[in-house]
């Protein structure tokens, strides 16, 4: 649906903003290589320095985008995928609210930390971005590629590590956003350090009447909700060398739900809620200008309670209630070895439980592990970085990941990066320990590859329950992590001073993903199905990054992201000449090419950015403009053979725009009004995340002392 | 002499015979059908299909052989044996189905109990989240109640709630009739070819 008309608003819109420009001073969008950056190495280095793909997104980039909550901030990076609530399998989207791709991995293979400590609350293996709040963030650190090195399980895809306001200063900063949809978005936070204590607060409300895209059905697109998320964290200084660091967080969400089940009128709701409580504690000693260590404890619990009752006579429909806790002691210890060698050496301890009603019983698993990595500085322009962690796990096979990466400076204007690393995420508790008859609906029943049972299913075909057992039900085995290779190639110029380029190829081979199969027939003709590591996959593309700076007060960033992915057993079945699909829902099957195969699904090929944001600190106004662009994506698979073919199994390419103008009105007060997806492009069905065109109109208060 | 005139009458009866067998016998029609089925896996009676109507066959004709096969949710019952008093039988090739030109002699199932049935749900369809997906390339071939032969593929199927709407796939409203598009020819004479 991107017609002439359109990409006539999108140039004049371009145009209406280079307009503003002028001559004066700097601007501070663009991105210095002297910046430090943490997550990529564990370590503080400068961007510049870091061997392994990095992206910071800045906090005056958060605050001249207007955005509320983290996905949609990373959903106008580079090369990040934001899943809506469509698609399906081990591989694919997920159902489970704004989910992330890296690299084109799914939600489930990126890992999210806040201040460096793992979130938890993911479901279906998907972690909801919107449950996030961005005004406590000073910068996102996005690192591509496999981290499980330092991370462990989870960092395949890569690692998006949030990092909210240092305790530093003296401020008291205010604000209050109302929008489109009664989205109203209140919040304060402050920052005061004395000699020994620092204490820092954020306190937000968010709340919204959600909205419709499809005024088909009775249901709307996104319930009403509100959601409070409360941050404090502070400091205190025992002495010069050591220094304790308490972050601690809250969150809770309400969201209601109304359905017409089997009915032409609503007739069931009821509501969701989550909780989310952490408690971090970092305690940081110096033994001496080279050795420093940590040691960190997290306390982190989640509870999603859903409840659905009939409006009618109050009956139960639906009740569902998952509980999650995480808890762990680290250590990390960095050495500088001598000028050329800086050593970091860490191990820790992890406790995770999960107790839903989809479980027979509270889970348990307990995580040891240890990780060492070095930076070599031996000769010059040459950065060399090696590092290997061991993860040991009571539920599964251990596993080792190791990681090299290089990066070489041929001279001021031009980089080298390379490296190598593995990644893996281990089973998960619902992969394991899923015990879900579905009795009210279809009848399927599903069991983790833990519940699992062959002599449960003997018995059953004995009862006559179980119809027939299928030659899967023999693969069902202990599950083995999900692992993967990656390799990254890059280089990043900088010809002049106001342009800068980045360039990264990648591939990804993901091995042992764990996908359920039918293992059983139940005798009405359903199924029983299990979990087991069957499908293989790669990724691979490359991502370019660009940013120039145009009349000193409009910095103009863009970036691209080609991807292509593939399930290796569809790609050998093709070959092999086994696989058939329609070009049209009724029209014939015929046998399917390796050109018809499209990859995996939820996946663009192509994803683009471009960016414009414009400052002219003299007059006080600035501005932004950004259009995000993603190709078409597979979405279903209605003729069986597990990827998009026809047209009619893709969602339509989009193009989303989006554009804030603010004036700073004294040193104080700031106002700010946006437009968000200006073009009013919606797919209700494959987008639901996405509002249709929506506006919002802010103040900010800071007071400085 | 002899010789060559018996030659010749082989030749002029191979002849006749191949002309013969080159004679197509009434074509098998092809059609499509919209078949919609109870939604529930558990409950309510099944809904029974004739190749020779190319329709629904009522409920009360369950005991006859008016019918060829019959589905609820996604199961499918085969009108002989433990379900019916008809001598149907299925296989599935995995041909799609222009390419299927005839029907295979042998290899036909039967429901041999009520939880043995010749067709389960992973020979046709692939199950994706709350939906499932028939796969494109696999051709039923039946033998009907009445030992006719024809052939069947299964070309879509959409979930729908009480009013008819399509439900999307991550819908937790259970479906109240399932809605399958379907392609067969029969073949009227009993002969095997399509």
């Amino acid at each position: 649906m991107l017609n002439q008309s359109i990409m006539r608003s999108v140039l004049l819109l371009i145009s209406i903003f280079v307009s503003f420009a002028a001559a004066a001073q700097d601007s501070a969008f663009s991105k210095s290589l002297d910046e430090i950056v943490i997550t990529a190495t564990r370590t503080e280095r400068k961007l510049g320095n870091v061997a392994i793909p990095t992206q910071i997104v800045s906090q005056k980039i958060i605050r001249a985008s207007g955005s509320l909550r983290l996905n949609d901030i990373l959903q106008e990076q580079t090369g990040i995928f934001i899943t809506s609530g469509s698609g399906s399998g081990a591989v694919g989207g997920g159902v489970f609210g704004n989910g992330i791709q890296l690299q084109g991995l799914s939600p489930d293979h990126t890992m999210i930390l806040l201040d460096g400590e793992p979130l938890i609350g993911r479901q279906g293996g998907v972690m909801d971005l919107s449950r996030f709040a961005i005004g406590n963030i000073k910068k996102i650190e996005i690192v591509k590629g496999p981290s499980s090195s330092l991370y462990g399980s989870e960092a395949m895809g890569g690692v998006i590590n949030i990092i909210t306001e240092p305790l530093q200063g003296k401020q008291f900063n205010a604000g209050i956003r109302s929008g489109s949809f009664m989205n109203t978005d209140v919040y304060a936070s402050g920052n005061y350090s004395g000699k020994k204590t620092a204490v820092y607060f954020f306190a937000n409300r968010n709340s919204s009447n959600g909205y419709e895209l499809d005024k088909s059905t009775l249901e709307k697109t996104l319930d009403p909700f509100y959601n409070y998320t409360g941050h404090i964290k502070f400091s205190y200084r025992f002495s010069p060398k050591t220094k304790l660091i308490v972050n601690n967080r809250y969150f809770h969400s309400f969201q209601e739900s109304f359905y017409a089940i089997n009915s032409s009128k609503i007739n069931t709701g009821g509501n969701g809620q989550t909780n989310d409580i952490t408690i971090n504690p970092v305690l940081t000693h110096k033994f001496s200008n080279k050795v420093s260590s940590q040691m960190r404890f997290l306390v982190n619990e989640f509870r999603f309670t859903q409840k659905l009752d009939s409006l009618s006579n109050n009956k139960q429909y639906y009740y569902d209630d998952f509980r999650q806790g995480f808890y762990r002691a680290e250590n990390q210890t960095d050495i500088e070895l001598n000028t050329n060698n800086t050593l970091t050496l860490g191990g820790g301890y992890t406790l995770q439980t999960v107790n839903t009603t989809r479980y027979r019983e509270k889970k348990e698993q307990h995580l040891y592990y240890g990780f060492i990595q070095n930076e070599w500085r031996g000769i010059k322009n040459l950065i060399v970085i090696g590092g290997l962690r061991y993860d040991y796990n009571t539920a599964f096979k251990a596993r080792l990941s190791p990681k090299l990466a290089i990066n070489y400076k041929l001279n001021e204007k031009i980089k080298f990066n390379a490296s190598y690393g593995a990644g893996f995420k281990a089973p998960d508790f619902r992969q394991l320990y899923l015990s879900f008859v579905n009795n009210a609906a279809e009848g399927y029943s599903i069991y983790g590859a833990s519940e699992f049972s062959m002599e449960r299913l003997q018995l059953q075909k004995q009862q006559g329950l179980i119809a027939q057992i299928l030659p899967a039900a023999f693969q069902i085995t202990t599950l083995k992590p999900e692992v993967s290779r990656g390799f990254n190639f890059g280089f990043q110029i900088t010809p002049l001073q106001k342009f800068r380029a980045e360039v990264n190829f990648f591939r990804n081979d993901v091995d042992n993903l764990i996908n359920y199969l039918p293992v059983a027939a139940n005798a009405n003709g359903t199924s029983v199905f299990s979990y087991v590591n069957i499908n293989r996959a790669f990724t691979q593309g490359v991502e370019v990054n660009a940013s120039y700076q145009l009349f000193k007060k409009i910095n103009i960033s863009g970036g691209y992201q080609f991807l292509e992915t593939a399930d290796k057993t569809i790609l050998e079945n093709i070959k092999q000449g086994k696989v058939f699909g329609r070009d049209i829902l009724n029209g014939s099957a015929r046998l399917m090419t390796k050109a018809d195969y499209s990859g995996l699904l939820n996946r663009s090929k192509h994803m683009a950015n471009l960016r414009l944001f414009y400052d002219d600190a003299a007059s006080g106004w600035s501005s932004s403009l950004r259009f995000i662009y993603r190709s078409r994506f597979g979405v279903l698979d209605k003729d069986g053979n597990g990827f998009a073919n026809m047209d009619e199994e893709f969602a339509p390419a989009i193009l989303q725009v989006n554009a804030t103008l603010s004036k700073q009105i004294n040193k104080q007060f700031n106002i700010q009004a946006g437009i968000n997806n200006v073009l009013n492009q919606t797919n209700a069905r494959f987008m639901p995340n996405l509002p249709g065109r929506n506006f919002f109109i802010a103040i900010h208060y800071t007071f400085k002392k | 002499m002899n010789m060559k005139y018996s030659i010749l009458a082989a030749a002029v009866l191979l002849f006749a015979v191949s002309c013969k067998k080159e004679d197509k016998p009434t074509p098998a029609t092809v059609a499509t059908f919209d078949f919609v089925v109870n939604g529930s896996p558990t409950q309510g009676n099944y809904d029974f299909f004739s190749f020779a109507t190319g329709a629904k066959v009522a409920a009360t004709d369950s005991n006859s052989t008016k019918w060829d096969f019959a589905m609820r949710f996604e199961t499918f019952i085969i009108n002989s044996n433990a379900s019916g008093p008809g001598n149907a039988g299925v296989q599935i090739v995995n041909t799609p189905f222009d390419n299927v030109t005839a029907a295979p002699e042998t290899g036909y199932k039967y429901d041999t109990t009520v939880s043995q049935k010749a067709i389960k749900g992973s020979d046709w369809y692939v199950y994706a989240g709350r939906s499932f997906s028939p796969i494109a390339g696999k051709t039923f071939v039946f033998r009907t109640a009445t030992n006719k032969f024809a052939k069947l593929e299964v070309i879509s199927a959409d979930a729908l709630d009480a009013s008819g709407n399509i439900l999307s796939p991550t819908s937790p409203v259970r479906p109240a009739s399932i809605k399958y598009k379907i392609r067969f020819a029969y073949q009227p004479g009993g002969k095997r070819d399509f």
